[in-house]
């Protein structure tokens, strides 16, 4: 059950990674097509 | 194994129903800032935190009672520290807050591992509780406290002002370790 809990927090870890990156890429990409200063 | 065995008594560890009382109004922040924006971190937090408000109501008795007043004190300081820290300046660059984004992931994931691993012996104040050797703690002494750090490295990076805090955050986890040390050799 242990192990079961842990598995589900790194997978949650990963997936809260993925996340943040794609919103960053995301974001970035945005920011290109408005061509901001900067970016 | 029996109801007995597994709760703790109310009257003999009002710390650990204080504390769980307090894990699960986090838990429902957290909850609250997850439906807000749908972010997998916050169900992270979530999962942590009601794991230790289980834990805290039904952990293991201190053997050796509690420990001296001044120690509970600066544990509970040192829990409650991490909540004043500020906020990301306004002109931190995207990319450094995605850098303190997957730090905090990786830290909050290091300590809610260990948490889980330690189960009913977790608690704030230093305790005599059945010692853990499995699992992340064959590698690390307090990967709890290395998991707060890491994630709290992430928040002195989008505001530098936060370093005073970070550096008596991090004395009192360091104090914390010898404290509890200590406490597991007089085992």
């Amino acid at each position: 059950m242990k192990r079961l809990f842990q598995g589900l927090v790194i997978l949650l870890a990963i997936g809260a990674l993925v996340q943040a990156v794609v919103a960053f890429n995301s974001n970035e990409a945005q920011a290109i097509d408005r061509h901001e200063p900067g970016v | 194994m029996s109801t007995e065995l597994t709760m703790n008594k109310p009257r003999s560890d009002l710390s650990g129903r204080g504390g769980a009382a307090v894990m699960f109004i986090f838990a429902g922040i957290a909850g609250y800032r997850f439906a807000v924006g749908f972010q997998i971190f916050f169900l992270l937090l979530i999962l942590r935190d009601l794991a230790a408000a289980y834990f805290l109501f039904t952990r293991a008795p201190s053997v050796s009672g509690p420990g001296p007043l001044h120690e509970r004190l600066l544990a509970y300081v040192s829990s409650a520290l991490p909540l004043i820290y500020f906020s990301p300046i306004e002109s931190t660059p995207a990319a450094l807050l995605m850098g303190a984004s997957l730090l905090s992931i990786i830290g909050f994931c290091v300590s809610t591992v260990a948490l889980f691993e330690i189960s009913h012996s977790f608690g704030v104040a230093p305790a005599s509780r059945p010692t853990v050797k499995s699992g992340i703690y064959r590698f690390v002494r307090h990967p709890m406290y290395l998991g707060y750090v890491i994630a709290e490295v992430a928040i002195l990076m989008v505001n530098p002002l936060n370093f005073l805090i970070f550096g008596a955050s991090v004395s009192l986890y360091f104090w914390r370790g010898k404290i509890e040390n200590s406490v597991h050799r007089l085992e």
